[in-house]
């Protein structure tokens, strides 16, 4: 019961949320902020790892973000491939004698590269030794001369008006300090790309990015936006964040010794306000605001959600102290708790249930009737909570014009308990075990790209 | 513990309740599907008449009644929407869009049909609504069609709690008043954000640039934010009877207001500030430090600063030290010949903070 309440509690106050915001925005023009001299400085920081393929392109894409103080930072993080030479052709780069404020702890860089080319003048390409993509960001931080600061992932699409809407949050007025906004991330598989940008939104022809495009809409418009309602967001998706570089400094930027480094410096930042004792805030913006590719292969998807048990288990261990300390309020009594009980723990407790389940079947001292209902209660709670964020998407940006695609929507919905639930589990329980072995390292993770349905297009 | 009739319960109100959902999607849908269609075809119709009646040379007076008997609503629309509120707000819609882009007989024509058709009556209602989007929209439609007599009753929400009715209002004012207005500014209760001052700023320019308001009149200010706004558009504006004032603000107590002084001073090009930055510069925090060492490499050229920023170079804190470099090479050839000679003479710390600042390929 404690369950269903927590939930329908979450939907309510996102809606609200949600349509309080919707409100508002509708007379926000953010043209506006675009060239006004008034407006902060950006530095928007990408990361690449392996990803010669489409590089150029994804890095065009990103300087054609419209924001007039805005300046691109790509970390070549130890590229094995061709990744580096491509940067180099593409935007005509050369080497520059650019001297480092080692501010955060980062493996050495070995060149930073400017562009002859006036046209990409607010390039910076960093070469450094391979250290993990926190290592990256917190080399990039040290390179970076703007006021605010952006992680994104090199391939991620981000709307054109992206950067407009996360700095709001940051110049709007407010009683205590915005130390960091998140958007909504949507899933791009099966959409139309052309120049860089989606032209077309569509479902996910595959069944396991379906999946997960359903569970980012439930996750994103109705989990986060509750939370950011509280002030007890604990998660800046790493694919694209926006953070107040002082505080990210001061809080001592991103840990590379862990593979959930997003949520870990959001839990960071949030503590060192605590401990300074000056008021903050976490802002969400629930418009869609960065679009990525999910995995689409159970290997890849399995690898993904490893990691992400690992990086929150992680996180709530190094945190421990926040565990109902009142000190730190909504972050210590409500985030921490929900966290460890629902996002980590909660997946263990399910298979524990499902064994005790299958050994008192075979002592024949199960109530199968009980079962049933409760299997069944279940269940239709899931469908309902799905069509709910279903409809949350439908009342605000409604992305899927077409209304087979929200029918696929449902269908997905009513599988997904028996199909892609129990792989989720299966992970998170792999993850753990990971957890307990030691396992530190991010896997590879291999993506299709974007770049065959621009081709596509094209054609 | 849940009883198992609970559980039946349950699971039925949670069934219901996804097929009530899933019915409210759809009927969304079709809502949306039908009122976009009738706007369509209504807007289609009304641009064809608004055209002909607002560019006909010789009817001077339009006769507005025809525009509320056309098209016949569906039943489904009728039982949908209130169709007269959809017409009039489509109308009003093209009304308003037209008349941002004209002057002259034809924009008054607009303004004409404006009153005519009540919309006026409307606008003002809609200031008196319970719904701050509602009190947004009569405060666009008043500014939009110029009624300059609307100030009055706009100017209690340059202070309302919600920040986007506040800042909408405070645009209003600046619009409808025949120059850039921001005695506003002197009533305001609370800060002004920097979200509210991009809008006023894109708003006095977006009026006439020429024409912007005297903000030395607000360095002054006891309300510090206002202060901070003053004096950037003093600086952006480059009014310079602003520096005596500017000048007075290095010794304000607020190092945020001091810290936008030397900046603005820096860009203005007042001399005179740099003995003083030099005499307050050891008891500032380091933003301001950093702040004044760019200073003085943009106004500076005597020896006494060019040795204080070569004293500075050698600042164990990078930051510094880089910012001090720049400003050398900001102080014209000669420093730059200076950081040249220096390079050689320093360790590799130092040569490498020179080079970087010597390299035009970084900005």
């Amino acid at each position: 019961m404690f369950l269903f309440t927590s939930y329908i509690a979450l939907s309510i106050l996102s809606i609200i949320n949600l349509i309080h915001y919707l409100r508002k925005n509708s007379f926000v023009d953010y043209g506006i902020i675009l060239t006004s001299p008034l407006a902060p400085s950006i530095s928007l920081l990408a990361p690449a790892h392996n990803e010669g393929v489409g590089i150029v392109e994804h890095v065009r894409s990103l300087l054609s973000i419209h924001y007039a103080k805005l300046e691109v930072i790509i970390i070549n993080d130890g590229s094995t491939d061709d990744s580096l030479e491509k940067l180099i052709k593409g935007f005509q780069l050369e080497p520059v004698k650019f001297s480092i404020n080692q501010q955060l702890p980062s493996k050495p860089v070995n060149a930073v590269y400017k562009s002859t080319n006036p046209s990409f003048k607010q390039l910076t390409v960093v070469d450094k030794v391979k250290g993990g993509k926190s290592d990256a960001l917190n080399a990039g931080i040290n390179i970076s001369r703007n006021t605010l600061i952006t992680c994104v992932d090199v391939d991620c699409i981000l709307e054109s008006d992206a950067i407009l809407k996360m700095v709001k949050h940051f110049i709007e007025p407010s009683t205590s300090r915005v130390i960091a906004t998140g958007g909504v991330i949507r899933i791009a598989n099966s959409c139309e790309i052309k120049n860089g940008q989606i032209v077309k939104v569509h479902v996910p022809k595959d069944y396991l990015p379906r999946a997960q495009t359903l569970e980012y809409i439930r996750a994103f418009l109705i989990s986060r936006m509750a939370w950011s309602q509280l002030n007890g967001l604990l998660l800046i998706s790493g694919a694209f964040g926006m953070f107040d570089k002082e505080i990210l400094i001061k809080a001592g930027g991103y840990n590379t010794n862990i593979v959930g480094e997003d949520m870990e410096l959001v839990v960071r930042m949030r503590r060192y306000m605590h401990e300074i004792k000056v008021p903050y805030r976490v802002a969400y913006i629930p418009d869609p605001l960065c679009w990525t590719e999910a995995p689409a292969t159970v290997k890849m998807l399995g690898r993904q959600r490893g990691r992400w048990t690992r990086g929150i288990a992680q996180t709530l261990l190094i945190h421990k102290k926040l565990f109902f300390n009142p000190r730190y309020r909504i972050l210590g009594l409500l985030s921490y708790p929900y966290w460890l009980i629902f996002e980590w723990l909660t997946p263990i407790v399910e298979v524990f249930g499902f064994i005790y389940f299958l050994i008192m079947m075979f002592l024949d001292r199960e109530n199968s009737q009980f079962f049933l209902l409760l299997l069944g209660g279940v269940y239709s709670f899931s469908i309902m909570y799905s069509m709910f964020a279903i409809l949350y998407e439908e009342i605000s940006y409604r992305q899927y014009k077409k209304l087979t695609d929200i029918l696929k929507l449902m269908l997905t919905a009513l599988s997904e308990p028996f199909i892609y639930h129990p792989l989720n589990v299966y992970w998170a329980l792999k993850g753990n075990f990971e957890l307990l072995r030691g396992k530190k390292d991010w896997g590879v993770m291999v993506r299709e790209g974007f770049t065959e349905h621009k081709e596509e297009e094209q054609k | 513990m849940l009883t198992p009739h609970e559980i039946i319960y349950l699971t039925l109100f949670f069934v219901l309740t996804a097929l009530g959902v899933v019915a409210v999607i759809f009927y969304l849908r079709a809502r949306n599907l039908i009122l976009h269609n009738f706007k369509s075809q209504l807007e289609g119709q009304y641009k064809s008449m608004l055209t002909e009646d607002i560019f006909s040379n010789t009817q001077k007076i339009i006769d507005t009644t025809k525009y509320f008997g056309l098209i016949k609503a569906s039943f489904v629309f009728k039982i949908l929407f209130k169709l007269k509120a959809a017409k009039r707000e489509v109308l009003l819609g093209l009304l308003a869009g037209m008349h941002k882009n004209l002057s002259g007989e034809p924009g008054d024509k607009i303004k004409l049909m404006y009153n005519q058709l009540g919309f006026i009556n409307d606008s003002y209602k809609k200031l008196h609504s319970r719904f701050w989007e509602v009190k947004i929209t009569g405060i666009r439609e008043l500014t939009e069609m110029n009624v300059t007599e609307a100030k009055e009753e706009i100017m209690p929400f340059i202070n309302d709690k919600n920040v986007v009715l506040r800042t909408e209002a405070q645009m209003a004012i600046i619009r409808l008043s025949p120059v850039s207005d921001i005695s506003f500014l002197n009533h305001l209760t609370s800060d002004l954000s920097t979200w509210e001052q991009i809008h006023i700023l894109s708003t006095i320019l977006e009026k006439d640039p020429g024409l912007a308001p005297d903000f030395t009149q607000l360095l002054l200010f006891p309300n510090k934010t206002i202060v901070l706004f003053a004096i950037k558009m003093v600086d952006h504006l480059r009014e310079q009877k602003g520096t005596p004032v500017l000048i007075e603000l290095l010794r304000n107590e607020d190092p945020e207001i001091r810290n936008c002084a030397i900046h603005a001073l820096a860009n203005l090009d007042v001399l005179e500030s740099v003995p003083i930055l030099l005499e307050i510069y050891n008891e500032e925090n380091k933003e301001n430090q950093l702040e004044i060492i760019r200073a003085v490499g943009k106004l500076g050229s005597h020896a006494g600063e060019i040795g204080f920023l070569q004293e500075e170079l050698y600042n164990s804190d990078h930051e510094i030290s880089l910012a001090a470099s720049y400003a050398l090479k900001a102080t014209g050839s000669n420093g730059k010949l200076l950081l040249r000679k220096i390079k050689k003479e320093s360790n590799d710390k130092i040569a490498a903070v020179i080079e970087h600042s010597l390299d035009e390929r970084i900005i």
